[in-house]
């Protein structure tokens, strides 16, 4: 019996652990922060004046309960959205007012009253894509003290006058002298006054709060301490330049609107960059203004004026961040929120330069074999203005001549009369035949496009190819074109001196139509015969190029499915025991994939198209499978070529635990010293007709600036019926994905 | 100024002949370099006569031809036909450029192997494999194509002493519009001959069917032939997977792609006949791209082509021995190579061009070899300029089948060298002695001087 109940109290437990989740990590969400230390150290301050302590811990139990028991996103819950402003309003009650039955009663009722605000507030903000913030906390905190006044039964207390009795009651004596002492060290004012106004954001106005949280702040993100001290001492200059007394702030509750605004602003709802940092420095007069400004309109209420600057600058600013019609300022909005000014930047900067430029559509070359660009964007022969974005494709023989023989000839010239292909999938828009091949060295300028083939592939999204051979289209108006059938033959119709494919993408159906820039999916570039993979970009002039041609074997065994399960045999020491362990393949409502450990509660996202399989992300600890797994497979192409050598950048954030990354944090949104590189090559096959395995060498390395510090290589075989092998240094695992 | 050449005077019978496209010029272009190397230069160095091969040439020709297929189909092989050129510097350069090695006998697949080809790269065609070459090949994983019956009952048999499964495809013969019908390799398509040869290897279940093979014929000037072959193949390929759900990974069109020599008895000159690698390359892939494969998953196309690869890397040089006049009045030209060194005279109207500029003056000549038989005729009939003796001169295209089919007969064999894409000469094979020559004989004791 006494076992069932274990059982159950550990399912009970279990069940709701997001509760208690929800309940810490409510502390660091004022900071944005999923920290765990940080949390503790906030909760640990709170408990300064145990009373406001205690109310702040009871009111953020209310509203996660309440939430609970109204049915609200457990993830949510768990991450302490519902919690952090019913903290922020509780905290100053249990402060304020004497203990009793009526302060109980506030208490519940402040609780009921924010998280009903924060719903409220997130959804209606959400909708358009703005943060909420603390707008229930200075709303409830209003409503709250505008209300008590009239309570009789309600009476103010002493804990906030006398803040040493409260510690005595904490830790004795020692904590007593310990935070006098504290206080007698001479502090430059301004730094004094920025650690006072960090603790004021719990409404502790003591240096030891502030170290504490200045401490938590810096281990959950240095930028975001970088940043609080560069937003507050920016309003600190402003004051005295405008000639307002810098002391105000030491007994105002205004100082941590600059800490929070700097924080939002430079670093968690836009990427960490120099631009940013630059923004955070001109928009704090701003938030000085208003905060001057909102205090002399509040002042007849006597309400303070809380985080209320923050609250309207930060989604103001945002707002008008987003309706900008170019990016080039510099300013660019977190899309996908990581909790941390580090891991967004990191994050965004490995995306910025692996897979920014990706289109939705993995163009092909519309043609076999190797071909050279004689014409790329902005060519000086024809690619211009309008026009701009289009590439002609040409053959040339072994001496770099397009022709053999005297060139007199059409037949002569290599690419004449050769298959080309659509670029991808579509439905063809329109087709003009009929007009003749020129003899070499002449030009139609009449009908200048020849004869032309426009697919269309999506609303918005059509290609061309012209010039091509008179009845040489294989298919009319309304046909469906794949992208393996052959759409017609390479020619010298239009506007065509000599036999060329002209090739480009367009908005618009029209035969005139405007070209856009848009890259091609894959490629390879041949550089004096050796090939490199080029992604989500288009080839420039004198190229030669050639389409990936993807591998069957490759292809199905590195395609996973959600709901696949893929068995993980590992040893963990050349001499070690066998162990297995098991992953699950998700794909999540934004057509995400990823791989995820249960047990070690760690994911790694991935990609796989038809070309090409690569992780963008990883999350969780480092000295499992699925990162050995991440590292070593970080990008395969598609297709088998032993003189193919693929190169890539990690993601900085999956670097933990290591000083180099922590001094690299402090200067990580002005230059990266640090970089984490990945390589792969084919090394062999056991057959070429009929390959049943493939082996790879990848390698990871860490470089600091360039110069190595940390490398390791895996072994990779790739076999046919889902089976992976990594053999590393001392590590082995073997995949296999269950059917 | 140089010294102006003396040619002794003709009296030569008025005869303006059927002009041809080019008219009736005689001016045979004469060839001083090859690959920037003297030719004189080059005899006095490896001696006359002797045998040239253009390491640039063959690379380019190489490429030049993969490209052409690779433009049309996606996945591409080609196979060196040993017989045509096993020298192994020759060999070497096809290996680098990617081909697989081709063979037809033990003797020749030992040479592939020997050359470090991997058994899983090599094709073993022809109609005579003794038992161990069909043990030996099947234990290398390579591709072993079966000719007839008897064949493929022999390797049935032997597979049931092997451990691994013998990988085999069949060679098929079929009506390609082509006469003759080369309907002695194989088996034949059209009477079900193949189907029945696929049927035994799928029902024996001890060979691996991988592939379908096919060689029309050679010197094949008409692409017709290879669409017609191809579309049976494709045909075929896609019947077998429809009937026995049996994918067939390779479809191997043999060769005999024509060079640009021209062969006895052709009214036109091969320049204006021999179809390019383009020509070739359309009318193969086309009904390739065309059948249906699944377009992920496309046979590779094998092609063995040889003579179009090599031939234009090939050039003989040799020196005039004499000059004569025949009984009938005829001209006569003695050369130092004969048919024992260009074995392919017995087919091609070889062209001998001068190695220096001489006059536009020619004469109707008989041009003949060293050897005291009078079988040994290059040209029975050819407009030459007037030759002298000890006057160089060079045949050209001659890379292919000359240097496997020589004849070690009166003379010995010459030195082979080959230009490298330095421009620097290397010597690939040595002449023969009369050491090389002997070193097989054995005199019995009783016969010893």
């Amino acid at each position: 019996m006494k076992n069932r109940d274990d059982i159950y109290l550990l399912k009970q437990f279990r069940n709701n652990k997001y509760l208690g989740e929800g309940l810490l990590y409510s502390y660091s969400q004022v900071f944005f922060s999923d920290n765990l230390i940080l949390s503790v150290l906030i909760l640990l301050v709170t408990f300064m004046v145990p009373q406001s302590g205690i109310a702040g811990l009871a009111g953020v139990s209310v509203s996660l309960l309440l939430a609970k028991w109204m049915g609200f996103d457990k993830g949510t819950i768990s991450r302490g959205v519902y919690g952090y402003n019913t903290l922020l309003v509780t905290l100053p009650l249990g402060l304020f007012f004497k203990a009793g039955w009526a302060l109980v009663i506030i208490v519940l009722l402040a609780s009921v009253l924010t998280f009903f605000l924060t719903v409220f507030f997130r959804n209606k903000m959400l909708k358009s894509g703005l943060p909420f913030l603390s707008w229930p906390f200075v709303i409830s905190l209003w409503i709250i003290m505008l209300a008590v006044k009239r309570f009789a039964s309600i009476e103010f207390g002493d804990q906030s006058l006398f803040e040493l009795n409260g510690l005595y009651g904490i830790g004795g004596i020692n904590l007593v002298h310990g935070v006098d002492w504290l206080n007698r060290i001479p502090l430059p004012q301004g730094l004094r006054t920025y650690l006072i106004s960090l603790g004021a954001v719990f409404f502790q106005y003591n240096l030891l709060a502030g170290l504490a949280i200045a401490a938590g702040l810096v281990i959950y993100s240095r930028i975001a301490f970088l940043l609080s001290l560069t937003g507050f001492f920016t309003a600190c200059l402003f004051y005295s330049a405008i000639g307002l007394d810098i002391n105000t702030l030491d007994y105002s509750y205004i100082g941590f609107n600059y800490i929070l605004t700097a924080i939002a602003i430079g670093g968690f709802f836009l990427i960490p960059t120099t631009f940013s940092f630059f923004w955070t420095i001109v928009i704090m007069p701003v938030v000085t203004l208003l905060a001057v400004g909102m205090e002399q309109l509040l002042a007849p209420t006597g309400l303070s004026v809380y985080a209320l600057p923050f609250n309207l600058v930060v989604p103001v600013f945002l707002y008008v961040i987003r309706q900008r019609k170019s990016r080039s300022s510099g300013l660019f909005p977190v899309v996908i929120q990581h909790n941390s000014p580090e891991r967004n930047l990191y994050a965004w900067s490995n995306y910025q330069n692996r897979l920014s430029r990706k289109a939705s559509m993995l163009f092909r070359l519309p043609f076999m074999g190797k071909w050279k660009v004689s014409q790329g964007y902005n060519g000086k022969l024809t690619h211009q203005a309008d026009w701009r974005f289009a590439w002609d494709f040409i053959k040339v023989g072994a001496d770099g001549k397009t022709y053999q023989g005297n060139g007199f000839n059409l037949s002569d010239y290599f690419c004449y009369s050769l298959p080309v292909y659509p670029a991808a999938d579509g439905v063809v828009d329109s087709v003009s035949d009929g007009i003749p091949d020129n003899e070499p060295g002449d030009a139609n300028v009449r009908q200048n496009w020849g004869n032309t083939v426009i697919l269309k592939h999506a609303d918005g999204l059509y290609s061309k190819y012209s010039h091509l051979k008179p009845g040489s289209i294989r298919l009319k108006q309304g046909d469906s074109a794949v992208a393996s059938r052959e759409l017609a033959l390479v020619g010298n119709s239009g506007r065509s001196p000599e036999p060329h494919l002209h090739f480009q993408i367009q908005a618009e159906p029209d035969i005139d139509a405007a070209t856009i820039e848009y890259p091609f999916g894959y490629f390879l570039r041949y550089n004096n015969g050796t090939p490199s993979l080029i992604a989500y970009s288009g080839p420039n002039e004198n190229d030669l190029v050639c389409n990936l041609n993807a591998d069957q074997l490759l292809r199905r065994t590195l395609h996973f499915i959600p709901g696949q399960k893929i068995r993980v045999d590992y040893l963990e020491s050349p001499d070690g025991k066998l162990m297995q362990s098991e992953w699950e393949v998700h794909t999540d409502y934004f057509n995400n994939s990823y791989f995820f450990d249960r047990q070690s509660n760690s994911t790694a996202w991935f990609v796989s198209d038809d070309q090409q399989f690569y992780f963008t992300y990883y999350e969780g600890p480092k000295d499992n499978q699925l990162f050995t797994f991440f590292s070593a497979c970080f990008r395969v192409p598609l297709m088998f070529d032993k003189e193919l050598i693929i190169t890539d950048q990690l993601p900085l954030s999956v670097i933990t635990g290591s000083w180099l990354r922590w001094l690299q944090d402090w200067m990580a949104p002005f230059y990266l010293f640090l970089h984490y590189a990945f390589a792969l090559e084919f090394l062999n096959t056991d057959d070429t007709l009929d390959p049943s395995v493939y082996m790879l060498k990848t390698s990871t390395k860490q470089s600091v600036f360039h110069k190595n510090i940390q490398e390791t290589e895996f072994q990779v075989e790739i076999n046919r019926g889902g089976k992976i092998r990594i053999n590393s240094s001392g590590k082995s695992l073997c995949l296999t994905t269950i059917k | 100024m140089n010294k102006k050449l003396f040619e002794p005077p003709v009296i030569k019978r008025m005869h303006t002949g059927m002009p041809g496209k080019n008219g009736t010029s005689g001016i045979i272009e004469p060839i001083s370099h090859i690959d920037n190397n003297s030719v004189s230069t080059l005899i006095s160095l490896f001696g006359s006569p002797l045998f040239v091969l253009s390491e640039k040439t063959i690379r380019e020709t190489c490429r030049k031809a993969v490209d052409t297929f690779q433009s049309r189909y996606p996945k591409v092989q080609f196979g060196w036909s040993y017989k045509t050129n096993y020298l192994d510097a020759v060999c070497q350069v096809f290996h680098q450029e990617g081909s697989w090695a081709e063979v037809v006998s033990g003797f020749e697949y030992d040479k592939a192997i020997r050359n470090g080809v991997d058994g899983r790269e090599i094709i073993f065609n022809g109609p005579d494999k003794s038992e161990e070459d069909l043990i030996k090949a099947a234990n290398n994983h390579s591709y072993i194509h079966i000719d007839h019956f008897d064949e493929l009952y022999t390797l049935i048999r032997l597979a049931e002493n092997i451990e691994v499964k013998p990988r085999v495809a069949i060679r098929i013969n079929m009506e390609t519009g082509l006469f003759p019908k080369w309907d002695r390799f194989g088996f034949n398509y059209e009477n079900g001959e193949a189907l029945e040869a696929v049927r035994k290897i799928l029902a024996s279940g001890k060979l691996d069917l991988v592939g379908l093979h096919t060689h029309i014929g050679t010197y094949v000037t008409s692409t017709s032939a290879y669409r017609i072959a191809a579309e049976k193949m494709a045909a075929f390929a896609m019947e077998i997977q429809g009937k026995f759900d049996k994918r067939i990974l390779y479809l191997d069109m043999g060769g005999g792609f024509a060079s640009l020599n021209t062969l006895k008895g052709a009214y036109h000159n091969a320049a204006d006949t021999t179809p390019g690698f383009d020509q070739y390359a359309e009318a193969i892939t086309g009904p390739l791209i065309r059948a249906g494969f699944d377009p992920d998953n496309m046979p590779l196309l094998i092609l063995e082509t040889g003579r179009a690869l090599i031939d234009d890397a090939g050039f003989l040089v040799g020196t005039v021995l004499a000059t004569k006049r025949l009984a009938d009045g005829r001209k006569a030209m003695i050369l130092d190579f004969g048919v024992n060194l260009l074995f392919t005279a017995f087919w091609y109207d070889h062209m001998i061009h001068p190695v220096r500029e001489m006059t536009g003056t020619t004469e109707d000549a008989v041009v003949y070899g060293p050897l005291c038989m009078n079988i040994d005729m290059i040209r029975d009939q050819m407009k030459l300029p007037l030759f002298q003796k000890d006057d160089h001169v060079v045949v050209s295209r001659t890379g292919a089948y000359n240097m496997t089919q020589w004849l070690q007969f009166i003379t010995l064999r010459p030195n082979v060298i080959m230009i490298g894409m330095d421009g620097k000469p290397n010597l690939i094979r040595k002449a023969e002695t009369l050491d090389s020559l002997v070193q097989n004989e054995i005199t019995p004791d009783h016969l010893l001087p």
